[in-house]
């Protein structure tokens, strides 16, 4: 069910109609009453004039399911439920619980309501339906009074039993079968067997002269009443919400009362008086009308009452009777007289409207009420499904809670979280982004690195190849040069080598004149000289012409030693060292 | 059974089991793991401060990515500057094989009065790292000048070229004559060890002494 279905159902819910029927033994009226706002008004209406009511019912349904209403809720307002006035000694504000209220109200009502039932016998109806008149209905009675008077004939031919009305209105030719037969059915439906009393009740104001005592307004029916126009209503579909009485309810329609006031309510069968004390029911007095007027039937309700003071007077009744009735009332008793309801555009029956509004709680119409199937029901809050509405609420109430605060907690930890972990993908970022860098820099930093040493090398090969190796070219033809300049003829060059350093007997006794440089060509010098003189000057010229090599002479030995032919001489040896400082040295 | 005749305790009982019911199984499929929930938020949220806590943030890097490309880029140049300087000089190296290099050498030998008794390629030990050299690592090595000039360009080294090794008889213009006649050759050819010694054969008058030579020679 989505959402839109749900507001449907509720919208529904909130527009429930109401179907009254209002039935006077002669004629059935429904009105369908929708509340719009804080007003009721009438959808749809029908009536019948069907002597049975279940003929009637389904006349007017199939009328008012022509008119569109498709609801099911409906109040019957039958003679046959009747309203009365009892004292109890029940405070509304501390209600006896349903039962024992039940019981107390039935104890009173009872009787009432027997003698209300009897009202309605066949030569009431076949009076008040005109098929005889009262001189007629007259002379019936005192001829069943003359038959009862001889009760003490025996039982035979010459004592007939005595006869019920309607087999005397036959033989006095009176009426037919035909409508004796019809009004049975009437009868039928306004008198019940005489079993259990259901009940409804209204509080009223306490009892004048009696403390403690209230009085209650009560609207009662048998059982058997109620069961069969509820067969009828779900026979055809509806749900009987309960009976009220056909007459007395239009105190539900009463806005602001005077301290004291009179209703006078009246249809085609009854009329009701209902005095009023602020507002609270006082005394409720029922008039059957038989052959006379409504006009009538009111004036005499009316001086039946004892009225000291001049009560305001608020006459209720059928429309078409309006406003001739008032008019006449008025002439009549010499009394202004007022309506109610005051404003009735819609011409609705006083009763039927006063029904409506109880049922959708209008503000009067907490003071009738009616007879529901099982009775009254109990106050809202012991009624069963209120309880487990309240329960089921409670839980769901409680459930909203939890949800709410584990919601408002879920989100404040979740926007904690949600911060906290804002703050930490910054800093994650920021060490991400610094490490990258880092990552990236000290690659660049070896690419860099591999590429001075690719760079160094390339340049060492370069110098090697480019500078060293002709260099050493160049020295070794110096060092060819040198030999050849520096020889003369008392020198004689025994072996130049370069197979490095040798071990002398004594060690070098010359050192190295330049510290911080290393050895990198070493040339062996052995000659002979004829003289010790020549061999130092030979000496000393090498160290002359080499010294332009960057070269040094060491290891300078000059030894007496034989020479070629057996000739005295000298023995002469050197190093020629070409230096290179050490930083180039360290590659 | 109608719920109807149920007394005031059975009604009792029921709504209590019923509340028990339906609020247990909130508590236990809905509020429980929604609470379960909201405590392992907690739980990474105190984490997660713990971590920046203790977190340690690196120091920007001082070097700039930018300079180091830009001296990257010099670098770059440079080298390539050196490098178009050593193929120049690479031009003048012979190839590694050259047997024409070898002719030539012989006919200067032979132009220049000096007869050739050995000249043979002079096999010496390739150079090792003294240094732990790291996997994958296969430059050459740069030899220092103070290990000599044969062991810097052996193999191995950077340096590395063919050796020759020559033993030659004649006099000492001669021998000058051939040096000098190397620097003349299409490649460079380079006296890498000398050693000249004085035949004990007295000369013949008139004649100058001969020498018995032997040169190394690098390719």
């Amino acid at each position: 069910m989505n959402l839109n279905q749900i507001t449907e159902k509720l919208q529904q819910l909130k527009q429930k109609s109401l179907l009254v029927c209002e039935w006077d033994a002669r004629v059935l009226r429904g009105y369908v009453f929708s509340r719009k706002g804080k007003k009721l008004q009438v959808i749809a209406q029908a009536e019948a004039e069907h002597l049975n009511p279940a003929e009637a019912l389904e006349y007017i349904l199939a009328s008012l399911k022509q008119q569109g209403w498709q609801g099911k809720q409906t109040i019957v307002l039958t003679p046959s439920a009747m309203s009365a006035m009892v004292e109890l000694p029940v405070s509304p504000k501390n209600p006896k619980p349903i039962d024992q209220m039940h019981e107390l109200v039935r104890w009173e009502v009872e009787p009432l309501l027997m003698q209300h039932q009897s009202q309605w016998t066949l030569g009431f109806l076949l009076e008040s339906y005109g098929f005889i008149s009262a001189e007629q209905a007259n002379e019936i009675q005192e001829t069943q009074k003359k038959q009862t008077q001889n009760p003490g004939a025996p039982r035979g031919p010459d004592r007939p039993a005595s006869k019920r009305f309607g087999e005397l209105a036959l033989e006095f030719g009176y009426v037919t079968r035909e409508q004796v037969q019809s009004l049975f059915v009437v009868q039928d439906w306004l008198r019940s067997e005489e079993d259990e009393v259901q009940c409804g009740w209204s509080p009223q104001g306490e009892v004048e002269d009696a403390p403690g005592v209230w009085n209650w307004l009560v609207t009662a029916c048998y059982a058997s009443t109620l069961h069969k126009w509820q067969e009828l209503c779900e026979d055809n579909g509806l749900q009987l919400a309960g009976l009220m009485p056909s007459t007395g309810n239009s105190l539900a329609l009463l806005e602001q009362a005077d301290k004291s006031s009179i209703i006078l309510e009246s249809n085609a069968l009854t009329t009701t008086a209902l005095r009023l004390h602020r507002q609270n029911v006082i005394a409720v007095h029922h008039h059957v009308n038989r052959g006379e007027s409504m006009l009538d039937a009111i004036l005499e309700v009316y001086h039946s009452e004892n009225i000291s003071q001049n009560p305001a007077i608020l006459l209720a009744c059928p429309a078409e009777q309006l406003p001739q009735l008032q008019e006449t009332l008025k002439a009549a008793i010499g009394h202004e007289v007022n309506l109610l309801p005051e404003h009735n555009p819609e011409t609705i029956s006083p009763g039927a409207l006063a029904a409506a509004g109880y049922f959708f709680n209008s503000k009067g119409g907490k003071r009738i009420s009616l007879v529901r199937q099982g009775g009254p029901l109990p106050p809202p809050l012991q009624r069963q499904e209120n309880q487990a509405a309240i329960l089921f609420v409670g839980i769901v109430f409680l459930i909203l809670v939890a949800e709410t605060f584990t919601y408002f907690q879920h989100g404040a930890v979740s926007a904690e979280k949600a911060e906290i972990d804002a703050r930490a993908k910054v800093l994650d970022d920021a060490i991400a982004r610094i490490n990258a860098q880092r990552a990236e820099i000290d690659k660049r930093k070896a690419e860099l690195e591999t590429q001075q040493q690719n760079q160094r090398r390339m340049e060492s090969r370069l110098a090697f190849f480019g500078e060293e190796m002709p260099e050493r070219a160049m020295l070794v033809q110096a060092i060819l040069g040198i030999v050849q300049n520096t020889v003369n003829e008392q020198i004689i060059i025994n072996r130049i080598d370069e197979m490095g350093r040798r071990v002398w007997v004594q060690p070098d006794s010359a050192p190295a004149s330049r510290p911080g440089f290393v050895v990198k060509d070493n040339f062996n010098i052995d000659a002979w000289a004829l003289t010790e003189s020549a061999g130092q000057e030979f000496v000393q010229n090498m160290k002359l012409a080499v010294a332009a090599w960057d070269m040094e002479v060491r290891d300078i030995q000059v030894m007496e030693k034989i020479g070629p032919m057996n000739m005295p001489g000298y023995s002469v040896s050197m190093s020629l060292l070409h230096l290179i400082p050490q930083s180039e040295a360290v590659q | 059974m109608n719920i109807k005749q149920l007394n005031k305790r059975e009604k009792l009982l029921a709504a209590a089991v019923i509340v028990v019911m339906l609020l247990g199984g909130y508590g236990y499929l809905r509020f429980e793991p929604r609470l379960s929930d909201i405590d392992l938020l907690e739980k990474q949220t105190e984490n997660t401060l713990n971590r920046i806590a203790t977190m340690e943030i690196p120091d920007e890097p001082q070097e700039k990515i930018d300079e180091i490309i830009a001296q990257l880029d010099d670098q770059e140049k440079a080298l390539e500057a050196i490098k178009d300087n050593a193929g120049q000089i690479e031009m003048q190296l012979a190839p590694l094989d050259s047997q024409e290099l070898r002719v030539r050498i012989s006919e200067l030998a032979r132009d220049s009065g000096i007869r050739i008794r050995v000249n043979q390629t002079l096999r010496v030990e390739p150079v090792t790292s003294t240094t732990k050299r790291r996997a994958g690592d296969e430059a050459e090595i740069i030899v220092p000048p103070t290990a000599g000039w044969i062991k810097r360009l052996s193999p191995g080294s950077m340096y590395a070229r063919p050796l020759q090794r020559l033993e030659i008889d004649g006099d000492y213009p001669s021998l000058r004559r051939f040096i000098h006649g190397l620097d003349n050759l299409p490649y460079q050819v380079t006296v890498v060890r000398m050693n000249i010694e004085k035949l004990e054969v007295a000369p013949l008058r008139g004649m100058s002494q001969l020498l018995k030579t032997e040169l190394v020679l690098a390719l």
